[in-house]
């Protein structure tokens, strides 16, 4: 079963995380690697086992989820993070999507749309609100004024962000753009991208003092 | 000016006429003289009778003493008539001072002491300090000539004393230079020294260049006697130099002489007797008898030195023929005993013999008055010095006077400034106390400020502490619960099929449910949403969202840009809530396909929600009545309105105000 997708879930609650391994483990596309109740131990072995997507809960006890994805990114960069939260709205999503998540999945989600969730950030789509869309936006617009030649955004993907941001769903986009919604999520899952990019070389070069 | 008191211009017209008068006298013709002089005599006789005439009388004679000795004595006796008869005791005295003068010109010392013991007399009367100085000082002059030097230097002493109380500088180096004479004679070149070196820079530092000469004399006289013949002939020489300048023909011839004593005590005897030549012809042109006798007589001594006895015996008989007429018997002991020797070398023992016995005659009565002198002498050395000692202490009294009252007032100043350095530091403390009062009370207010900006800070930072504690309980805790129920939920729905699976979507459902409102707790408490921008994009996302899920068509319009407007969580969280609900009406009962909804930003926010459906039915609205009020006290509580409408189908307005609106702001 080469083609099978390989997955690690961190979740520190027993209920939620045997439930979503069995899910997974239930389906012939993915495959549960790992599991891990802490970050700690997560950061430990993932780097070895490099599968192809986390699925990380931000609230765990002692690391958070935010923190292990920053350390697991600058060893593994192909890694995927999905982060797994209750809320869309928590401000933490878009700090884990800054900090190198390209999707995040809501927890009140069937269990059935799950692998759905993971087969789309697998291929590339990624779920946007229109908060973090807002975000993101802001984030670009002050990269922008320090950094001019950063501006890394193109065209397509600006107009997306700014419909997103303006609340409009992604086939609402898609029919306004003529596009896909498949491009679509192609487009955020590529300012997630960015933004990761952006976010490390903003912290670089605060460290730097540039 | 002495006279200045009695002085009119009309008199001092006729005084300065006369004088101008007499000064064209010595440039003019005979011819012009005789009619100036007239002219002259006629200003003099027409001037008033009063005191200022006296001194035109005596002016105008001392102007002819020099070269007609008689006619000032006219003029002399004229100033004194007139002031004898004014009782004008200032103008007899100078009067007698210039009467004193023609004495001693023409050698009447006897008269002039007279003269002088009567200014005395009348300077003792007239309280005028000045006039007893100098008339003291006439009188030792007198008896200097006399040669009685006791007399003449208790008198000396005397005026010095009045004058050093006086402060008069003038006569202290005049009388300091009298009494280096005195002292000369007396054979005290040490003390004669120092009294003429005193008056010489008394006198330098007035600028008196006729003082300056005597004194030069005299020192340069006393430094022979110590045998410092280089200074004293330079001493000599600077003195006839001044009295050519003065000019003081006697002065001059003085100085030759003295210069020609020089050359012969270093037995130069060329040099002295071109000197006493010189002084002679000087004497002669000037009719000075004195200076012509010592001439003469020094030139005697000179030709008997160089054997030429005949020369000598001319120039002594001359000599001695004017010390008769002068009668002074010092010079005429001495020049008699010369003529004895000289007589003598002539083959002339007889009149040898004379003179010698002549000059025996002489020197008995002079060595008794010798002697005398002598003791006087040392009395005066012990007395003057007495003096001296007296002036200094006095002095040094008055030093002392003064640095006591120095004392007193560097105490009194010290006290004064103490005193007001205290008050200084008073105010100074004072006012720093108060400045530091002021910066106090104002520090003081300031942290009251900011204590209470930091309590405020606080409050609100509990409250937002407060606000996060319980979102993050929210979200983690009750979060986590819901999420367990909700797994737990899909386990029961799929797996135990002999249960009701309802119960299980119910439960499902419920958390589902709980968790949405969670998640509109957390947004509506999140600040970082609170953006009207944010509200209308939340809105939109989830009503389309909804919408859509319902199958329902829509509409939704909003201003391009919407204006960077604060509004509140609560505002947020109604206006969101009261959409909602009307949209959920619009699904369970308006039977409508097509919704509308569209927000407008004026002074406030507006919403509207329209559907196509059926309307608002009365009958209906009991049974919903309680959302409907809901609804309203929802917008009410936010300061809003609601509003419901049939209008094919319903419409729905919500009203909010906004507080901030910033329309420079907007885009």
């Amino acid at each position: 079963m080469k083609n099978q997708i390989s997955i690690s879930v961190v979740e520190d609650m027993d209920e939620v995380r045997q439930k979503v391994k069995r899910i997974i483990d239930e389906s012939e596309e993915f495959i549960c690697l790992s599991t891990y109740s802490n970050a700690e131990k997560a950061l430990e072995e993932l780097p070895d086992l490099k599968p192809d997507i986390v699925l990380m809960d931000i609230n765990l006890p002692g690391m958070s989820g935010i923190e292990c994805i920053k350390e697991i990114k600058k060893k593994c960069p192909q890694i995927q993070f999905m982060m797994f939260t209750i809320y869309e709205n928590s401000e933490q999503v878009y700090e884990a999507l800054a900090a190198g998540a390209t999707g995040y999945l809501l927890k009140k989600t069937a269990p059935e749309e799950i692998l759905d969730a993971l087969k789309e950030l697998y291929e590339g789509g990624a779920p946007m609100s229109t908060h973090i869309a807002r975000k993101v936006v802001s984030f670009f617009q002050k990269e922008n004024k320090s950094h001019p030649e950063n501006s890394e955004l193109s065209k397509r993907e600006k107009q997306v962000l700014e419909l997103l941001s303006k609340g409009f769903l992604y086939k609402e986009i898609s029919d306004q753009l003529f596009i896909s919604t498949g491009t679509v999520r192609q487009h955020i899952h590529k300012i997630y991208e960015k933004l990761h990019v952006q976010n490390r070389t903003e912290a670089i070069n605060k460290f730097y003092g540039r | 000016m002495r006279n200045k008191n009695y002085t009119n211009p009309n008199t001092l017209f006729y005084r300065y006429a006369i004088l101008i008068a007499f000064f064209l006298l010595n440039f003019f013709t005979a011819n012009c003289q005789q009619r100036l002089k007239d002219s002259l005599t006629s200003l003099i006789r027409n001037a008033p009778e009063n005191k200022e005439k006296i001194l035109v009388y005596l002016d105008y004679g001392k102007s002819l003493a020099a070269s007609n000795p008689d006619s000032a004595e006219i003029f002399y006796e004229k100033a004194k008539e007139l002031a004898e008869r004014l009782n004008d005791l200032k103008g007899m005295s100078k009067y007698l001072s210039y009467q004193i003068n023609l004495f001693n010109q023409k050698a009447q010392f006897e008269e002039g002491l007279t003269a002088a013991q009567k200014d005395v007399a009348i300077a003792q009367q007239s309280k005028d300090p000045k006039i007893l100085i100098e008339a003291y000082n006439d009188v030792a002059n007198e008896y200097e000539y006399l040669a009685d030097y006791q007399q003449a230097s208790e008198y000396y002493i005397k005026s010095l004393k009045l004058a050093t109380d006086a402060g008069n500088l003038e006569m202290q180096s005049k009388i300091d230079d009298n009494l280096a004479s005195v002292f000369l004679w007396l054979k005290d070149d040490s003390l004669a020294y120092n009294y003429s070196t005193k008056a010489f820079g008394i006198a330098q530092q007035r600028h008196d260049t006729v003082t300056m000469g005597n004194c030069l004399l005299n020192t340069g006289v006393a430094e022979i006697h110590q045998k410092k013949y280089k200074d004293a002939l330079s001493h000599f020489i600077q003195s006839e130099k001044i009295g050519y300048r003065i000019p003081d023909m006697s002065l001059v011839a003085d100085a030759l002489s003295d210069e020609g004593l020089v050359y012969y005590t270093i037995h130069n005897l060329g040099a002295a007797n071109e000197k006493y030549r010189q002084e002679l012809d000087l004497s002669q042109k000037f009719n000075l008898p004195y200076e012509q006798l010592y001439a003469l007589f020094q030139m005697a001594v000179i030709e008997k030195e160089k054997k030429d006895f005949r020369h000598a015996e001319q120039y002594a008989s001359r000599a001695i023929a004017i010390g008769e007429e002068l009668n002074t018997p010092a010079e005429l002991m001495e020049m008699y005993d010369t003529m004895s020797v000289i007589k003598q070398k002539l083959g002339k023992p007889v009149e040898a013999l004379l003179f010698k016995n002549k000059y025996v005659d002489i020197n008995d009565s002079i060595t008794n008055a010798q002697i005398q002198t002598n003791i006087h002498h040392l009395n005066i050395q012990f007395r003057s010095a007495q003096k001296d000692k007296k002036i200094a202490e006095q002095n040094l009294s008055i030093e002392k006077n003064k640095a006591a009252i120095e004392k007193k007032n560097m105490l009194l100043f010290i006290f004064l400034g103490s005193i007001i350095a205290l008050i200084a530091i008073l105010i100074l403390s004072i006012r720093n106390y108060r400045h530091k009062q002021k910066l106090h009370q104002q520090s003081l207010l300031t942290l009251q400020k900011q204590h209470e900006l930091e309590t405020l800070k606080e409050k609100m930072q509990a409250r937002e502490e407060e606000r996060n504690r319980i979102g993050s309980e929210m979200h983690d805790d009750i979060g986590s619960a819901l999420t367990t129920i909700l797994y737990l939920s899909h386990e029961l729905k799929t797996k135990s099929k002999d249960s009701d699976p309802t119960i299980a979507y119910k439960i499902s459902s419920t958390a589902t449910g709980i968790v949405d409102k969670m998640n509109e707790i957390i947004w509506s408490m999140n600040r970082q949403y609170d953006t009207l921008d944010d509200l209308v994009a939340y809105t939109r996302q989830h009503a389309v969202e909804f919408l859509q899920n319902h199958s329902l068509k829509y509409d939704f319009h909003a201003p391009d840009s919407i204006p960077d407007i604060h509004i509140s969580g609560e505002q947020r969280r109604n206006i969101y809530l009261v959409i909602k609900e009307s949209l959920h009406n619009i699904v369970k009962h308006s039977d409508a396909s097509e919704v509308n909804i569209s927000f407008q930003i004026n002074k406030g926010l507006q919403a509207c929600i329209h559907d196509n459906g059926k309307g608002f039915q009365i009958q209906n609205q009991r049974r919903f009545g309680n959302g409907l009020k809901n609804m309203q006290q929802r917008m009410e509580s936010i300061g809003g309105s609601f509003e419901i409408e049939n209008n094919n189908g319903t419409t729905i307005k919500l009203y909010c105000p906004l507080h901030e609106i910033q329309t420079a702001e907007t885009v």
